[in-house]
């Protein structure tokens, strides 16, 4: 700024900056107030020291979360949540292809009927189309090699 | 005098650590002093946070990075310290702080440590008008008579900014003054 107004021909009274706060204080009547009004007790800052071994070893109260109540507390919220946890995690996952074969067998023997495969077809959509088609000739066959002693056997 | 450089050296040591706090207890604490005086008003308040700036800038010195000067960052300190004392009033008071200042004024009255007149109370009440900033730059430069060069590193505001704030806070007060 200073830079700037060189040479620019205008020119200021000698100390005008300096004195200027002087001025507007007077005109303004701040000069007339300002006297310390601000008191401090005797000998206050002469005496003003820091303890500064009390700033190191100044060390927060600790207190022992582990009273009976809230160990107890604290346990039971763990116990609920560590069921909880083996309830919903370790939760085996059933799905059909985890099914063993022999289980699937001694089910389907044991536990079902021929009704209970009935509930699930439905005659009125049955076609002559849903059932394999097999040759006369080919049942001929099989029926005339079928060894009569080892159904007798069985 | 003082090298400030050797000063920050010996305080960041902790071989030298506390003959140096104690060193800049001695020569910071009065201007510090009034510094915080003038914003929280009370003596009691001046003090409790004046305790509080050394105790702090004790913990901090490490991280002082010297990027600015000593004085600036130790004025910047007291400053934080004492609107962190004037918020925490308000809070406890449960009012806001424009009221926490105000009650504070209004305490001078019977404030042992207090001596002023009608007019410095009427002065004092015509600061606490102002916004924060135009409060700090007036208390800065009418009280404490700070140059507006030390203003400008505390507050990290031009010089330019400074004067124009000054000059406008004190045609404030001049007008709060004349109507009341």
């Amino acid at each position: 700024m200073k830079q700037n107004n060189k040479n620019n021909g205008f020119k200021i009274p000698k100390d005008y900056f300096e004195s200027f706060e002087d001025k507007l204080h007077t005109e303004l009547g701040l000069h007339s107030i300002k006297k310390e009004a601000f008191k401090t007790p005797e000998n206050y800052l002469e005496n003003f020291k820091i303890d500064t071994s009390l700033i190191e070893t100044e060390q927060p109260k600790v207190i022992s979360i582990f009273s009976r109540r809230k160990l107890f507390l604290a346990t039971s919220i763990a116990a609920t949540i560590a069921l909880l946890l083996t309830l919903t995690l370790n939760k085996p996952s059933n799905t059909f292809d985890t099914l063993e074969n022999d289980t699937l067998k001694t089910f389907v023997l044991n536990e079902t009927s021929t009704q209970d495969f009935a509930l699930f077809l439905d005659d009125v959509n049955l076609e002559e189309s849903d059932f394999l088609t097999i040759d006369s000739d080919e049942f001929e066959t099989y029926f005339n090699n079928i060894d009569l002693e080892d159904l007798i056997t069985e | 005098m003082i090298d400030e450089q050797e000063l920050v050296k010996n305080l960041i040591n902790e071989s030298t650590r506390q003959k140096a706090f104690s060193t800049l207890v001695s020569l910071y604490k009065e201007r510090l002093y009034w510094h915080i005086r003038y914003i929280v008003k009370s003596h009691d308040d001046a003090d409790d946070v004046l305790q509080n700036t050394f105790i702090k800038v004790f913990k901090s010195i490490s991280k002082f990075k010297g990027d600015s000067k000593l004085y600036s960052w130790l004025y910047r300190i007291a400053t934080n310290e004492s609107i962190t004392h004037i918020n925490k009033n308000a809070k406890r008071l449960q009012i806001s702080n424009q009221e926490a200042q105000d009650l504070a004024i209004n305490n001078l009255e019977a404030d042992v440590y207090f001596e002023g007149d009608d007019i410095q109370l009427k002065l004092q009440t015509a600061i606490a008008t102002l916004p924060d900033k135009q409060q700090l730059v007036f208390n800065m430069k009418y009280f404490q008579e700070l140059k507006y060069s030390e203003i400008s590193e505390i507050l990290e505001t031009s010089e330019g900014a400074l004067k124009a704030s000054y000059h406008i806070a004190s045609k404030k007060i001049e007008a709060h003054l004349k109507s009341h």
